[in-house]
């Protein structure tokens, strides 16, 4: 149904009411819009990212940044940055320098090849000695294990090599049979 | 609001709805105001809101009934007094099916 707009004009020739339903009108509008915002929010509180972004005043200023000349935007002194980054190993509790650490934890839990196996008997035969030399020893012993296993991989790769070749051919021995 | 004022108002809004002119009009209403960071300002109302409250009032059906009446007041009267006399111009003018007068729209 469509209603000509005199008919609106008619009944409202009165400016007060007029006006009056203009507000309703505005006021609805309003309402809608202020109704979505308040979706937003509580779906936001609810699924709980409502206040991520915001920090207390204290960690504010723990990451203010920091202009000044011969400090980074940390306030630390170029130097003190020179410093190597050290890591504690598990294992052994010696402190490493961090590019060393990835390396020396392979060697020390005995990952990987046949170190794992003399690391772990060293470390049961040398549980009375001290902690320093202890580790000390692990990380040198991996470095020749790493070695040796290298030096005694290559004929087992060989043998690997040849193995299934030997096997395929028998197969085909037999199936071309 | 007595019968007839009831009955003009729905068929004022009725109008505004089958030209599509309402929607046109929520749509400046909602730029205008996004304009003015008025949503902002709402959504820290409702923020400052929400804080005085513990999660489990939220998880009720009416929460954000309860939420929408108890800023609605105050968010009604940060809409600017420009946007809103301008909303109230277009939206006359469009019950009315005249164009706003040329003096007064702004921008």
């Amino acid at each position: 149904m469509v209603i000509p707009s005199g008919s609106i004009n008619q009944l409202t020739s009165d400016d007060s009411v007029m006006s009056n339903i203009v507000l309703t009108i505005y006021n609805d509008i309003l309402d809608e819009i202020l109704l979505g915002v308040c979706f937003e929010i509580h779906r936001a509180s609810k699924l709980g990212f409502l206040f991520i972004d915001e920090s207390s005043p204290k960690e504010d200023e723990k990451y203010v940044i920091i202009d000044e000349r011969g400090l980074d935007i940390f306030g630390q002194a170029h130097t003190q940055m020179k410093k190597q980054f050290d890591c504690t190993c598990p294992n052994c509790q010696r402190s490493l320098a961090a590019s060393r650490f990835a390396p020396h934890l392979e060697k020390c839990m005995g990952m990987g090849r046949n170190s794992s196996r003399i690391a772990s008997k060293r470390i049961a035969s040398s549980t009375g000695k001290t902690n320093d030399s202890d580790g000390e020893e692990c990380d040198n012993s991996g470095d020749t294990d790493w070695n040796l296993g290298n030096d005694n991989r290559k004929p087992k790769k060989r043998k690997e090599k040849n193995g299934p070749s030997g096997v395929g051919s028998n197969f085909t021995k037999k199936w071309g049979k | 609001m007595d019968p007839v004022n009831e009955e003009v108002r729905a068929k004022a809004h009725q109008k505004l709805e089958e030209t599509g002119k309402r929607d046109e009009l929520k749509r400046l209403l909602q730029s205008r105001l996004v304009e003015s960071q008025f949503q902002e300002k709402v959504a820290e109302m409702c923020k400052d809101y929400i804080k005085g409250k513990d999660l489990d009032s939220l998880s009720t059906d009416s929460a954000v009934d309860a939420m929408v009446k108890n800023i609605a007041p105050d968010a009604r009267a940060l809409v600017p007094d420009e946007v809103r006399k301008e909303l109230v111009r277009n939206i006359a003018s469009m019950i009315s099916g005249n164009p706003p007068p040329p003096d007064v729209v702004p921008k």
